[in-house]
């Protein structure tokens, strides 16, 4: 619809309008948070632990459901447009999908994504078909990760990936999605399968509307399994039971502060279910209870993307197009995913480009080529904080479910020997039995039927071998057995092809069955539950005997944690590497040797709070990390996450362009790198330690400058000879102490050459090994050490890095431009004003990953402080409230210049921290600021028409 | 006989009662009067007041004074002679003192009926002794001294002189305590208790600089300046805000909204 604008400046006033009362009145613990690209109905508000959202189209406002953990102290609430419900497919047609859904047609319309496993990158609109209540029961016996129907007799996992809905009794209404179950038992969370389905694995907590099933007569919980089927278009690639998705229907994430470690906590809201998730938060990273202020901003597909095209060629880590004329480096951080074409679905953080070629953090699974359409957006696998009093910038991977202190490369689940389903983590395997000849196959329908059998008995044959079993899966009248399916291989070999092979077990008698198949199988127990079906393609990775190592059908699941495989395999598994205190192993990887040499990477025990280890990597293999001493990974349930060293928000010694620590080689040879944009001081860079990021060179672990020209660094003979694919960077304000200390807590030395006391008034962190988390301010430093107040006393295992922004305080926020008017600048930088009555701001380089500090802008007398809110227009405009007093002015990002914007009506309370700013677009274009009162539960907004 | 007598000290107790000593307790609505050691008063029927009557002089430090309170027994007994002689008619006079109604001579008794010749009595010696320490000035008023010496002094409780002659605060309580009597309610903790009459009528407030909380007014018939309602609750039982909102909704449709088409 065609808007015609009449207002003119300076003719016409801006005009607040009120907007109905908030049911709740605004406190420090409160903030709100809505789309930021246009697509904006609601603006959600949480105050304390209740949770609104405001209807900007009804000015009326809907009680919302409330966290699973109410927040403390501070909070941040963000909207995130890129998720939604998650879940997995359970079938597919090539023009349907049957998905654990919600009810009824609460979908239809809606666009579904898959996100990994088969049909990677597929989108499609959801038509509603119908639902199906597969089964029903009332429960018997109730945890907060499962419900019992004892009167039950299920095939293992089937019913992984459909919904159990409490329908009647206590808890009713709450939906949870399955991830696994027995014969009785249906299981909704497992903290051992947080990293593998972190968006499912959803334990039952009693916030209100919902509340904890019980058993107690007359309110005991009735529950139903169903799943949805959805019309869409013909799938270019069908789904299968690998498949897992999201919606795009939008979700917040909610950031506070907890008492006690890890010291904060991270919930997603599921806008269309209603509820909230409880997100991982390692333990190390902060060190004390959020006290002051804090702010949270993510990455999102908003608008368009930044680069859409086709490339021309890839690579295992690149992807070439060669019509473009790209600046160097100028989309690094940022992430590229292949829209079409081969490759179609992958996504990869962006470590450096050149003018035509794209290098990204991990190898692709598919090598893109000339049919691979792509495009660049920020990355929106990235959910930044900041704040607590303190100058770090920590990341979380909603993809992955961990929080990162630099840009990642990498993550996983540890695993001696590993099986895993396409597009998911492996499955830790703590043995694999070997038998000559198991049971590989059985004839569906019994030799004898036998009677008084019931579907779901499971019946074990011992006639040969031991232990082979198979289950009722159909009955006739009289509890004739008509069908069977098998379930177990054996545990003793021994079994022959043949029929009428007795059983037992079961309600019944008289059951024989048919062995069709025998042959060397495998039984698999897995370290964790598992959701594997019969028929199922699993792979398997990390055995000594390489015939095991390979993709395999399951033939029956046995429970659980156990399945049978066929093998063609001499023995039984063994693992080529283990956990150890200072080996890290993933037998799913296939790194470069050395790849990981000076990353960091972050161990994790299980759950949603886990402690952490975090390690200088050393040395790597194909599928181990070599580290300084750690308490062993647990096989299966650990998770680690390889990230950059230098770590978000480091600052760097020389800041002149020509003289700077990192770059693209022009050439070289073994002893030499010369870069020819460069304009080094003699020697700036003598006992300096450096990394080939990518490019030729790349994987050469840690490479020390000796001396250098202008132009030229010069080290002890390499492998390899530097070209202008060779993306280098020099450690100089972050790497691995050598010598530990409280108050010199850092001393590295002969491999730095500080400027003495240049680093005074900076911050000092520490960010891995022995006190890891620890942040303090730098009183002054020499050429190789830095003096601090005391600090936790560190040792050779403990990393650092020196932070160029002062800390975050009181008023502080974090707001990424995402579309700016300046091309070359678009997407770059997050703007984060200090707080803490200071009228600074500083701007993030994503590409950088460091600060421009101190930036100014015209005018900037005004200081902020408590009460301070932002906003951000989705162009050049970023609104600015200052502290309690109304007063709202705009910065332009193209002309750097603050003006006035207005003033509410009406006088704020007690000024408080918390965010309650946005611009809300209407369809038409129109922009309106909401903005809430201080301490009360008013609301306004206004037009923005100059 | 001795009745008679016995009315006539009351009579004099009552002319001298400014020596009684009033003492505010530390009970806030009542107070005691005390009186000098020798002095025996009867508690007045009538005054409430008068709750109880206490020694004075307990404290030692009166012992000084003991020869002027012997005087003063012995001069209220001849004082009675002397007035009873100026006012009494002779006939009625003998009739009360005891002697011959028709003699015309007054005559003495003492306890055991024995006439006493007050020309005689020894008493007289003492009488005289204490006279002697007295002072009188030219009206014969009895003067009392700070210093104490050769003249009646008055204390309070503690120990500070009390002027009898110009002490007023005696008096002022007295008036205040009548006047409280007759508005006061005495609670079963024995605190009295004031009760306001209601304001039955118009009541006109020229300047109230701050009203807390007013839950009801019925009717108000001009206010000429309300500096500020702070917190208009309700009005006619809608927010008092939005009187604000709806004027604001009426300036962005007449000035925003309108310069807004969509086609």
């Amino acid at each position: 619809m065609a808007l015609t604008n009449n207002l003119k400046p300076q003719v016409d006033l801006p005009v607040w309008e009120w907007c109905r009362f908030a049911p709740t009145a605004t406190v420090a613990l409160s903030g709100m948070a809505t789309a930021d690209d246009g697509s904006a109905r609601f603006i959600y508000y949480i105050s304390g632990s209740t949770f609104y959202r405001y209807d900007t189209y009804a000015d009326s406002w809907q009680q919302l459901a409330t966290p699973n953990v109410a927040p403390l102290t501070v909070l941040s609430l963000r909207y995130t447009g890129l998720r939604g419900y998650h879940g997995r497919v359970l079938s597919a047609t090539s023009t349907t999908i049957q998905i654990g859904g919600l009810r009824g047609p609460t979908l239809n319309g809606k666009t579904l994504k898959i996100i990994s496993g088969t049909a990677l990158g597929e989108e499609k609109t959801l038509t509603y078909t119908g639902e199906t209540i597969h089964d029903a029961g009332v429960v018997t016996a109730v945890a907060t990760t499962s419900l019992t129907d004892s009167t039950k007799k299920w095939k293992f996992n089937q019913w992984s990936g459909y919904v159990v809905g409490i329908t009647f009794g206590t808890d009713t209404t709450q939906y949870k999605k399955i991830l696994y179950n027995d014969a009785t038992t249906l299981y909704i969370a497992d903290a051992n399968l947080q990293p593998h389905d972190p968006w499912n694995n959803q334990a039952y907590v009693a916030a209100a509307p919902y509340a904890l099933p019980v058993i107690t007569a007359g309110s005991q919980a009735h529950f139903q399994i169903l799943s949805n089927t959805y019309s869409v278009t013909s799938w270019t690639v069908t789904p299968d039971y690998t498949s897992y998705f999201t919606t795009t229907t939008g979700g917040l994430y909610l950031i506070s502060s907890a008492a006690a470690a890890p010291f904060f906590t991270l919930q997603y809201y599921d806008i269309l279910h209603d509820s909230w998730q409880t997100k991982t938060v390692n333990q190390g990273l902060i060190q004390a209870a959020l006290g002051t202020d804090v702010t949270l901003e993510r990455f999102a597909k908003t608008g368009t993307a930044f680069l859409s095209s086709t490339a021309t060629a890839g690579a295992t880590r690149t992807l070439t197009d060669a019509v473009q004329t790209l600046t160097v480096d100028r989309y690094v951080n940022y992430r590229i995913r292949i829209t079409g074409g081969t490759g179609i679905g992958q996504q990869r953080r962006i470590v450096c480009n050149t003018a035509t070629v794209f290098t990204v953090a991990r190898p692709w699974e598919v090598t893109p080529d000339n049919t691979s359409t792509y495009e660049i957006w920020g990355d929106y696998d990235k959910l930044f904080m900041s704040g607590g009093a303190a100058a770090a910038l920590l990341a979380y991977s909603p993809e992955n479910d961990y929080w990162m202190q630099g840009n990642n490369f990498d993550d996983g689940v540890v695993n001696n020997i590993g099986v895993r389903m396409n597009g998911w983590n492996p499955i830790g395997v703590t043995t694999g039995a070997r038998i000559a000849a198991g049971v590989t196959a059985v004839n569906a329908t019994p030799t004898a039927g036998g009677t008084n059998y019931v579907v779901g008995d499971i019946l074990t044959c011992s006639v040969g071998g031991t232990g082979a079993r198979v289950i009722v899966t159909a009955v006739t009248t009289g509890g004739v057995v008509t069908a069977i399916e098998l379930v177990a291989s054996g545990t003793v070999t021994g079994f022959t092809t043949g029929t009428g092979k007795a059983t037992t077990g079961g309600t019944g008698s008289g059951c024989t069955i048919e062995i069709t198949s025998v042959g060397a199988t495998c039984l698999v127990t897995t370290a964790t539950a598992h959701w594997f079906k019969t028929g199922d393609s699993v792979t398997v990775s990390g055995c000594s005997d390489s015939a095991y190592n390979a993709s395999a059908t399951i033939l029956g699941v046995g429970s659980t944690t156990t399945f049978d495989i066929a093998t063609s395999a001499a023995g039984s598994m063994a693992a080529t590497s283990s956990q150890s205190t200072t080996v890290i192993v993933d037998s799913s990887k296939s790194w470069t040797t050395n790849e990981h040499v000076g990353k960091l990477v972050h161990l994790s025990v299980a759950g949603t709070a886990p402690t952490a280890q975090i390690r200088w990597i050393t040395a790597n293999t194909a599928t181990t990390l070599t580290v300084a001493t750690i308490v062993a990974g647990v096989n299966g349930t650990s998770k680690y996450a390889i990230y950059d060293s230098k770590v978000f928000g480091t600052d760097n010694q020389f800041k002149p362009s020509g003289k700077q620590n990192w770059g693209h080689a022009s050439s070289g040879s073994t002893t030499t790198l010369v870069d020819s944009s460069k304009n080094w001081i003699i020697n700036q860079w003598a006992g300096y330690k450096m990394r080939i990021e990518s490019g030729t060179g790349f994987a050469s672990g840690i490479i020390t400058v000796t001396s250098n020209t202008a132009t030229t660094l010069t080290y002890t003979t390499q492998s390899f000879t530097p070209d202008d694919t060779t993306h280098y960077e020099i450690a100089d304000s972050w790497g691995l102490i050598t010598t530990g200390g409280t108050t010199t807590p850092v001393t590295e030395a002969s491999t730095k050459n500080w400027t003495t006391n240049m680093w005074a008034g900076k911050r000092l962190r520490i960010t891995g090994g022995t006190a890891l988390g620890q942040e303090g301010a730098i009183t002054s430093n020499t050429a190789t050490a830095l003096t601090t107040a005391a600090l936790t006393l560190t040792d050779t295992t403990s990393t650092y890095a020196i932070l160029g922004a002062p800390a975050r305080s009181t008023g502080t926020q974090l707001l990424w431009i995402w579309n700016n008017s300046t091309t070359a600048t678009k997407g770059k930088y997050m703007l984060s004003p200090r707080g803490g009555a200071s009228n600074t701001f500083d701007l993030y380089d994503i590409t950088t990953s460091r600060w421009v500090y101190g930036y100014f802008f015209s005018p900037q007398a005004e200081t902020l402080t408590t009460g301070s809110m932002y906003a951000y227009d989705g162009s050049d405009g970023i609104y600015i409230h200052k502290d309690a007093t109304g007063r709202v002015s705009r910065y332009d990002m193209a002309t750097n210049a603050v003006t006035g914007l207005g003033t509410i009506p009406y006088g704020h309370s007690t000024a408080i921290v918390g965010n309650r700013m946005e611009v809300v677009e209407t369809t038409d274009g129109l922009n309106y600021l909401y903005m809430m009162r201080h301490t009360g539960a008013e609301m306004w907004r206004m037009l923005i028409f100059f | 006989m001795w009745i008679n007598i016995g009315f006539f000290v009351a009579w004099i107790g009552l002319i001298v009662h400014n020596w009684y000593v009033m003492l505010i307790m530390p009970a806030k609505y009542s107070f005691r009067l005390l009186s000098k050691k020798n002095f025996k008063p009867k508690a007045r029927k009538n005054s409430s007041r008068l709750s109880t009557v206490e020694d004075l002089s307990a404290n030692s430090s009166e012992s000084a004074d003991k020869g002027k309170r012997d005087f003063l027994k012995l001069a209220g007994v001849a004082g009675i002679g002397l007035i009873a002689s100026q006012v009494l008619p002779k006939s009625a006079s003998a009739y009360v003192m005891g002697g011959a109604p028709t003699s015309n001579v007054v005559g003495v008794k003492d306890s055991t009926d024995a006439r006493i010749d007050p020309a005689t009595e020894a008493t007289l010696a003492l009488i005289q002794a204490k006279t002697a320490n007295l002072t009188f000035d030219g009206s014969n008023n009895l003067l009392t001294s700070s210093s104490g010496g050769g003249a009646v002094t008055v204390k309070d409780t503690t120990n500070t002189q009390i002027n009898p002659a110009t002490d007023d605060s005696v008096i002022l309580l007295r008036r205040i305590l009548k006047q409280v009597d007759s508005l006061g309610v005495v609670d079963s903790a024995q605190r009295q208790k004031m009760t306001l009459d209601s304001i039955t009528s118009g009541l006109t407030l020229s300047t109230v600089t701050a009203v807390g909380t007013v839950t009801t007014v019925t009717t108000v018939t001009t206010v000429s300046t309300l500096t500020s309602a702070t917190n208009l609750v309700a009005l006619g039982g809608v927010d008092g805000r939005y009187l604000y909102i709806d004027t604001a909704h009426n300036m962005y449709a007449n000035g925003i909204r309108s310069q807004l088409s969509f086609s």
